[in-house]
């Protein structure tokens, strides 16, 4: 019988028992207009329920634009401002190894031992200069004797 | 994503959204710019839409606590809530338009319940959510949910058999 049916489904419904076919089942009697007389006031709950499946969001939503993407320009100027200043100071180093070295051994060998001559000419005569010292010495032996 | 994309999520999801707001907040006005703000929101968490199970019940969960906010908010500056707008539109939409005293007063009723009940309710009758879904969403188990069904469907027959019976018994 129909109405044994919904009445067993109304007493699992308020103990929360019921699934959500059988709650499909309850609306549809509900909102049909054969309800029984003695289920009447039950009619407004599932009108209500129905009701207010109905609501909706009825504005227009406008999404904020996306602002435009600066986050890449520091990076880039820091990677301009690194290159730039490796350039720099690359070609400052570049110029210090170029120590107007000479490729041929031999040159070079001759040319050192030039300039070991050159350095032991002056100081052969750096230290002649020094033998002037010695008078210092003869007279503060006269003095202290 | 563009908007497009983000309009196709979000769009079969708005109306559930704005009723679950309009549920809590009462206020329809209010559940628009509700939903509104909780759109926006999800459009600025666009790009973790791919990581998520569901978008609809992220979308559920930022609503929830968006209102939960508004209503802290409210009863901090010593706002009442105004139930008032329970007879508007929506005359055509039903059929039985003698009765609609009693529906607009189950509306009433509804909104009385203690909040978690409402949501409870609203999420399994109106929106016909699983318990299950219910749970995740609200951290329950579903044992507690059936419960709180159960206790927030008897209130409202209880007070509508009461409103029912009124002269005669």
């Amino acid at each position: 019988m129909e109405l044994d049916r919904i009445e067993n489904l109304l007493q699992l419904y308020f103990e929360g028992e019921t699934s959500l076919e059988q709650e499909a089942q309850l609306q549809n009697y509900f909102t049909s207009d054969k309800v029984a007389p003695h289920l009447e006031e039950y009619k407004a709950l599932f009108a209500a329920f129905a009701q207010t499946r109905q609501g909706g969001f009825n504005r227009t939503l406008e999404l904020p634009q996306d602002k435009p993407k600066w986050h890449w320009i520091p990076i880039a100027a820091s990677i301009v401002l690194c290159v730039g200043l490796f350039l720099t100071f690359n070609d400052n180093s570049n110029s210090d190894h170029d120590l107007g070295t000479y490729k041929d051994p031999e040159v070079a060998a001759l040319k050192t031992k030039q300039a070991l001559f050159m350095m032991g000419n002056f100081v052969n005569k750096s230290t002649g200069n020094l033998n002037k010292l010695d008078a210092f010495e003869e007279t503060t032996n006269q003095i202290l004797k | 994503m563009n908007q497009k994309e983000f309009l196709a999520h979000v769009t079969p999801v708005q109306d559930k959204l704005y009723r679950l707001a309009k549920r809590l907040l009462v206020s329809e006005d209010e559940a628009q710019d509700a939903t509104q703000e909780v759109l926006i929101k999800l459009w600025s968490y666009r790009k973790k839409f791919k990581k998520l199970k569901s978008v609809e019940a992220f979308a559920v969960t930022i609503t929830k606590n968006h209102c939960y906010d508004k209503l802290k908010l409210k009863s901090s500056s010593n706002l009442q809530l105004v139930h008032s707008n329970y007879e508007d539109e929506h005359y055509n939409t039903v059929k039985q338009t003698e009765n609609q005293d009693s529906v607009n007063w189950v509306l009433k009723l509804m909104n009385e319940l203690p909040e978690q009940q409402r949501l409870v309710l609203h999420m399994r009758d109106i929106e016909q959510y699983s318990n299950s879904e219910i749970a995740e969403e609200l951290n329950l188990n579903e044992t507690a949910v059936r419960v709180t069904l159960s206790r927030a469907r008897k209130t409202i027959r209880e007070e509508l058999l009461k409103k029912h019976n009124y002269g005669i018994r």
